[in-house]
């Protein structure tokens, strides 16, 4: 697990800076791989564009998912993901700023592995990252691929 | 059968009789020979005494009938012309055979001749004299009046005072008050028959003088009925049994007796010694009677030769009781023929027929009258029928009627009250009948005597009835006067029953038509006497005793009585009716008027001739030419008709008339001047007595301008529905509007929050070393208010959410939400000591989710505003707040100043210093929100320093 991407898909780079501060922070230290849009981490998922010949087969350990990005948003990445038979059982956590109740119930519904506001309190948000990457990245055993 | 064996029988009986004695006498006549001689002639002679008092008795009864008739005129009121009157009332010579007539003899003192003689001649005798036999000084005793005077004329103004016997007998009469007889006397007017005449005298007094003593009687006495009597004609129809004796009277009040009577044969020789010589005392005289057997007595005897005398007293039994048989066969036939015939009536009637003397003695007593009375005829006969039968209250009245009887006077019924022997009252009717002897005296008086109980009961249930009469009742007889009036003739009349009985019946009609009612219809009634009522549907009036008016109805019908036949009416009041009449032709005007004010037309159509009959309104409706009024036809009106609604209105109309609906429509009319009037009509059927359609009757209204303001408002209202279609149209792109807004706000509004509080707070923890205290502060500051901001935003958004969430309202267990809440406050800060007080139980209608965001709300307050109270209280509850359930949250905290009480709901708004109580300022706009969201209101009450109390309710 220790080797495994992070993919983080977040179009607001000064969210990106902190998310990947927040990680930093709290000393993990796998690759965060970043998408800025929905269509890059499809691209990146799929290993299609910019990421055509990756192995699709090497799986993130997670995806840190954001809803609201221009292009392709995140309940579409999330939907694609959760269609496609290879990445299906891709652990996908959302990470952001929406709290709305439509937002949370259509992510459960599709499937989503866990659900993470965005505190504006960073000392929260650093938190919150410590937690994910330890659950993630430490406790949580994926599928066999 | 009686009346033909009774002659037969006594015939028989006196042959036998006959034959026995022929037997007997033929063996013993010797022996008792003399005996029956003496007894026979013993009984021969007291009868013959007997015969003498009975006629000198009629006399007597002939004198009381004079005095009486003296009497009745008075003293000073009897006049010739009276006593003419009374004499030619009495049949002298068949009643009082051998009186020579009836005199009265007036007491004239000396001094008083003069205008005694002047008085007497006016009387009808100017050449009326005094004549005395003997001239003397004393009070004169002058024959006035003697009637018949044509056998009497001597005697007339002649002073009997003036001749010793006379006056001596006028005074005994006076001073005792007896009838008496004078010695034999030689009347004037029949100078031939010498010392053989009498006066019987009886005394007249003055009514109310003293009469105790002789000498008072004397003096009272003002004149003397009398008599002139001469003995020969007193004795001229004397039975003398064809000779068998001979009579003598004598006067024996003096020494030698003065014979002044002899009959034939009185001086022959004595037969066989049969002589009697008889004292008799006789009205003040002492006569003596002698009687002697004359030689026929002792023939009749048939006291011949013993041995023959069976043989002869057989054979003249034989002849004697044929004799016997034929003389008295046919009278006594008849007699008894009579007598059985008047018994049996009597016995049979139903009436009790009582026989009285002129005293009242009872003398036959039928048996209705044992029934009646209770009395057998034994123990009645002989009695008082005063004592017997009439209670002593009415005793008087009894003598009274038998005073007027014994006057002469007529008394032919009344009705009275008499007693039975068991002492109970019997209620009879009287009727008096005078009880004459053969000769025409009267002997006595027969009382036909009739229980009227029953129908006294009758009149008395009949009273009742009429009493109990619904309406007023009277009676009236022939004179029309009323006799009787029931309580609510009373009421009707104004009048007591006392006032009405006995009135006369045009006291009860108004003057103005007293002629037509008591001469039309009464007289007419009693005339034709079946019921009727008075003229129904005239104007009858009653009159009041107040003068007022009321209308009646009368009704009459006759009624039998004994008294003669009657008129009931009855009479009923019509004043209530009356009133009814005016106020129904009142609700008549007004309905009429009503009808006016409502501008309505009414029709009448006639199914025969299918005529239309239109009023004025019907006429403006249509806007027909009132020249028309009378000449329309259904189908001047069909044509009228929209003819988009003729075929439905015909329809509505033929089904009114065969009853399978009702005539209701609403329809256009086209006028002739092109308008279009709206009209509303509705109809009834009339029907003739025969159950046939004969008209409809209906109404038109017009209500084009009612029709005309429907038709605004339709349009109004469709105008605006659409109106308020647009503006939800509006509304709804405002509400997606502000969704996405609100989303936006989410998102786009926190993430430079973040990256404001994310950078400062690397560079307070990455570069601190390169930044002084200040900057460091600096940097500590952005992030509060960054942090604040996304509260805020976060509370924003809670906000906007409440108000457009969809109210998903359910049965609240408030108490049970309130629990948890607290739990949770207390989970939070578990250190903070709060005493909590919750109502339980409390139930509402809400939404869950609101609510208890709303309570989250109001307790964190309260929780947030005792934290600084030692004795921290929460207190949750309902109450009611004008006549609305409140619910409330209490605390005893900070409180606040009531001033700010309105501003504590808007959304920003503080009354306390963040430092102080953290907060954003929107949580009690968030309540209010929410409680508006449920129909209800939030309101606040506090002090500052002593806590607050937020009341809120749901569902208004």
């Amino acid at each position: 697990m220790a080797n495994k991407v992070i993919l983080l898909v977040e179009d607001n780079p000064d969210d990106e800076v902190l998310t990947l501060h927040a990680l930093k922070m709290n000393h993990i230290g796998n690759e965060v791989v970043v998408a800025r849009d929905g269509a890059e981490a499809l691209d990146y998922l799929f290993g299609r564009g910019e990421y055509a010949g990756r192995n699709v087969n090497e799986l993130p350990a997670v995806v840190l998912l954001d809803l609201n990005m221009p292009k392709v948003g995140g309940l579409e990445v999330l939907r694609q993901i959760r269609a496609d038979p290879r990445t299906r059982r891709q652990p996908v956590v959302i990470l952001t700023t929406s709290k709305e109740e439509q937002d949370l119930i259509a992510s459960y519904d599709l499937g989503v592995n866990s659900y993470v506001r965005k505190p504006v309190n960073f000392d929260q948000f650093t938190e919150a990252a410590r937690n994910l990457g330890m659950y993630w990245l430490l406790l949580n055993e994926l599928a066999p691929v | 059968m009686i009346s033909v064996r009774g002659p037969l029988l006594w015939a028989l009986i006196a042959f036998m009789f006959g034959c026995a004695v022929a037997a007997y006498k033929g063996i013993h006549l010797a022996g008792v020979q003399h005996t029956e001689k003496t007894e026979r002639f013993t009984n021969l002679a007291e009868r013959v005494v007997s015969q003498l008092k009975m006629r000198m008795q009629t006399y007597e009864y002939g004198l009381r009938g004079a005095r009486g008739a003296v009497i009745t005129a008075g003293v000073d009121g009897i006049t010739r012309e009276k006593f003419i009157a009374y004499s030619q009332s009495r049949d002298l010579d068949r009643e009082f055979p051998g009186s020579r007539g009836y005199g009265f003899i007036r007491k004239v003192r000396p001094d008083e001749e003069a205008s005694f003689l002047q008085a007497a001649r006016r009387d009808g005798k100017p050449d009326f004299q005094i004549r005395q036999l003997t001239p003397h000084d004393g009070e004169r005793l002058v024959i006035q009046y003697i009637e018949p005077e044509a056998n009497n004329r001597e005697a007339v103004g002649l002073d009997i005072a003036s001749e010793t016997n006379r006056r001596q007998a006028a005074l005994v009469a006076m001073r005792d008050s007896t009838p008496i007889l004078t010695r034999p006397i030689t009347l004037v007017q029949a100078s031939g028959k010498v010392k053989r005449g009498f006066l019987f005298l009886i005394p007249l007094y003055r009514s109310g003088a003293s009469l105790a003593s002789p000498e008072s009687r004397e003096q009272a006495a003002f004149g003397l009925a009398y008599t002139p009597l001469i003995i020969d004609e007193v004795l001229a129809d004397f039975d003398f049994h064809d000779g068998e004796f001979s009579l003598a009277l004598y006067d024996s009040d003096v020494e030698k007796p003065d014979r002044f009577y002899t009959s034939i044969k009185a001086d022959a020789p004595v037969v066989d010694g049969l002589l009697k010589l008889i004292p008799v005392t006789l009205y003040g005289r002492h006569w003596q009677v002698e009687i002697k057997a004359l030689p026929y007595f002792i023939n009749a005897l048939n006291l011949t030769d013993p041995r023959e005398v069976a043989g002869q007293t057989a054979a003249i039994s034989v002849l004697v009781a044929i004799l016997i048989y034929l003389l008295s066969r046919e009278r006594q036939r008849r007699s008894l023929l009579a007598q059985a015939r008047l018994a049996a009536i009597v016995e049979s009637a139903n009436d009790a027929i009582i026989g009285t003397t002129l005293e009242g003695i009872i003398t036959s007593w039928n048996r209705a009258a044992e029934q009646i009375f209770g009395y057998p005829a034994e123990e009645a006969i002989g009695q008082a029928l005063s004592c017997l039968v009439v209670p002593s209250a009415l005793q008087s009245e009894e003598a009274e009627i038998l005073a007027r009887i014994e006057r002469g006077e007529s008394v032919s019924h009344f009705t009275t009250v008499w007693r039975r022997r068991d002492g109970s009252d019997i209620d009879v009717s009287v009727t008096i009948s005078p009880i004459r002897a053969a000769d025409g005296r009267m002997m006595g008086v027969a009382k036909t005597v009739r229980d009227v109980t029953e129908q006294k009961r009758s009149e008395a249930r009949f009273r009742l009835a009429v009493e109990a009469a619904p309406t007023a009742m009277l009676m009236m007889d022939q004179a029309q006067t009323i006799t009787l009036a029931n309580r609510k003739a009373e009421e009707l009349f104004g009048y007591t029953g006392e006032e009405l009985v006995g009135m006369a019946l045009e006291n009860l009609i108004p003057a103005r038509l007293r002629q037509a009612h008591v001469g039309g219809h009464v007289c007419n009634f009693l005339a034709a006497s079946s019921a009727r009522t008075v003229d129904p549907g005239h104007n009858l009036c009653g009159l009041r005793k107040d003068g007022s008016e009321v209308p009646v109805e009368v009704g009459l019908n006759p009624v039998e009585t004994p008294e003669g036949n009657l008129v009931l009416a009855s009479v009923a009041d019509l004043s209530q009716r009356r009133q009814l009449e005016q106020q129904l032709q009142a609700a008549l005007e007004r309905m009429k008027l009503a009808v006016d004010a409502a501008g309505i037309g009414i029709w009448i159509w006639r199914l025969a001739d299918n005529h239309l009959i239109w009023d004025d309104r019907m006429l403006e409706l249509y806007g027909a030419p009132k020249a028309l009024r009378n000449d329309f036809s259904y189908d001047f009106w069909r044509a009228h008709v929209h003819p988009d609604d003729v075929g439905y209105v015909e329809e509505k109309l033929r089904q009114h008339i065969t009853g399978t609906g009702i005539y209701d429509p609403i329809f256009r009319a086209i006028r002739d001047d092109g308008q279009i009037r709206w009209i509303q009509a509705a109809a009834i059927v009339e029907r003739s007595q025969d159950g046939q359609i004969a008209q409809v009757v209906g109404i038109n209204r017009d209500i084009t301008e009612e029709k005309e303001a429907e038709a605004r408002i339709l349009e109004l209202n469709t105008n605006l529905e659409r109106r308020v279609e647009e503006r939800t149209a509006e509304l709804v792109t405002i509400n997606r509007e502000l969704e996405a807004f609100s989303y936006s706000v989410s998102h786009d509004l926190r993430a430079p929050l973040r990256s404001v509080d994310g950078f400062s707070n690397i560079l307070l923890k990455s570069y601190a070393d390169q930044l002084d205290d200040a900057g460091r502060d600096y940097l500590q500051r952005m992030r509060a208010a960054a942090q604040r901001m996304g509260l805020l935003i976060d509370d924003l958004l809670a906000l906007s959410r409440i108000t457009r969430t969809e109210l998903a309202p359910e049965d609240l267990d408030l108490s049970a939400l309130v629990e948890e809440v607290i739990t949770q406050l207390r989970e939070a800060d578990p250190e903070r000591q709060v005493e909590i007080r919750i109502q339980p139980e409390i139930r509402a209608w809400g939404d869950t989710r609101l609510v208890r965001i709303a309570l989250d709300n109001l307790l964190g307050n309260a929780w947030k505003f005792t934290s600084k109270k030692a004795e921290a209280c929460i207190e949750f509850g309902q109450e009611e707040h004008e006549s609305r359930r409140a619910f409330f949250v209490r605390d005893n905290g900070a409180g606040f100043d009531m001033a700010y009480a309105q501003k504590l709901f808007g959304a920003f708004q503080r009354l306390h210093q963040v430092k102080e109580f953290p907060g954003t300022g929107i949580g009690l706009a968030t309540v209010q929100r929410v409680v508006r969201k449920h129909g209800g209101e939030v309101w606040a009450t506090g002090k500052v320093g002593h806590g607050a109390v937020f009341h809120f309710t749901l569902n208004r």
